[in-house]
């Protein structure tokens, strides 16, 4: 595969592999909500000396 | 090059001056890398020498080879892009940075191949997985100095230094464990380059290349993160806890974003990581995608990251198809 070529099909395969994580994640979040699982914990609220 | 060479600018002492007080931190690298520079062969061979060598289950040399594989190569790409970096930067101060970042991570390579090397893995060292191949040939290959400043110092670098901690801190092997605060120290100074000089490129950049170049990042951070799940197993032989490393990596990028800040608090363009209006769905995605260790999972999640596990497995096998 040339360059470019290699480059286009790593892009589409990412974005890809983006969206079905974003799905999932999204699909996740609902379960969570609804049924309940693992705590949620903000690292935003965590110090940076951790 | 004929025309503009030699830089006589370079010997102004009022173009001297100038760089001096805008980069006299970059110089600082340079100067503080010779300073600690250590012997690998050295430091290695007497933290082999005084733990009788490397005593470990061959299940965890396995597990330690495939994560440490791209670690190695990781190094060496980044041997090879710092030398770029020190061939194209023109400020004199940046140039000095990155050359001190080449040596460094030459001998981060060869500690760390002859480490491998005495781990003595059964069946040998496994191939770079395809996630990484991806990232670290993009930065590789790209000509964009922005790109190779962004990518391997601010985003792969803070991963290795995330991981180094967290190998570190589970205590997987005594030499490895001893070992891992040189590479982390000498990995802090290059993120600084990164840091330090990163601003004056990314003010150059116009709204389109700005774009361009936070949807490298996601590609980037996407990449990683599939990795991370490719990897999961091998993490949990060795007891290191994902969700734990994630969170500090999170951290680390924003302090990484915070030092790059204008004096009025403005977030430079371009930079999508560490960005703390990603902060809700990195909240999500850590504790979803990897539940800290000892946590409670219900069956459902235990069943979609399962899922998610296999899938990663099938990226992975797509992306080797372009390697």
């Amino acid at each position: 595969m040339t360059a470019i070529v290699k480059r286009a099909y790593t892009t589409f395969v990412t974005a890809g592999m983006f969206v079905v994580r974003m799905l999932l994640l999204g699909f996740m979040a609902l379960l969570q909500m609804t049924l309940g699982g693992a705590d949620i914990r903000p690292v935003s609220r965590e110090t940076a000396a951790n | 090059m004929g025309a503009s060479w030699p830089p006589y600018h370079l010997m102004r002492r009022d173009y001297l001056a100038e760089a001096q007080a805008k980069y006299a931190k970059l110089e600082r690298l340079y100067h503080v890398g010779a300073q600690k520079a250590w012997d690998g062969k050295q430091v290695l061979g007497d933290l082999l020498e005084k733990h009788g060598g490397i005593r470990l289950a061959d299940d965890k040399k396995r597990a330690l080879a495939e994560i440490f594989s791209t670690i190695l190569w990781g190094e060496l790409a980044a041997w090879s892009i710092s030398a770029d970096l020190a061939l194209q930067l023109e400020d004199t101060e940046a140039k000095m940075a990155a050359t001190s970042q080449v040596f460094d991570e030459a001998r981060h390579f060869y500690v760390m191949r002859d480490y491998l090397l005495a781990l003595d893995v059964p069946g040998g060292l496994p191939p770079l997985d395809g996630y990484t191949h991806t990232v670290l040939t993009e930065l590789l290959e790209t000509e964009r100095l922005v790109d190779k400043l962004l990518g391997m110092q601010l985003i792969v670098e803070s991963v290795a230094v995330t991981l180094f901690r967290s190998v570190a801190k589970a205590g997987v092997e005594p030499v490895l464990s001893e070992l891992m605060p040189y590479f982390e120290r000498d990995e802090a100074r290059h993120v600084g380059l990164g840091v330090l000089y990163l601003p004056k490129l990314l003010a150059k950049l116009g709204p389109i290349d700005a774009t361009r170049l936070k949807m490298k990042q996601l590609k980037i951070v996407t990449l990683i993160g599939w990795g991370t799940h490719l990897k999961k197993r091998h993490f949990e032989t060795l007891g290191i806890d994902n969700n734990d490393g994630f969170r500090r990596g999170v951290r680390l990028n924003r302090e990484v974003l915070m030092g790059m800040r204008s004096d009025k608090g403005e977030d430079p363009p371009g930079v999508l990581v560490g960005d703390p209006r990603l902060d809700f769905i990195n909240d999500w995605a850590i504790d979803l995608f990897f539940p800290r260790f000892g946590a409670s999972v219900p069956a459902w999640q235990r069943a979609v990251i399962d899922f998610v596990d296999g899938l990663s497995r099938v990226g992975d096998r797509a992306l080797r198809m372009a390697a």
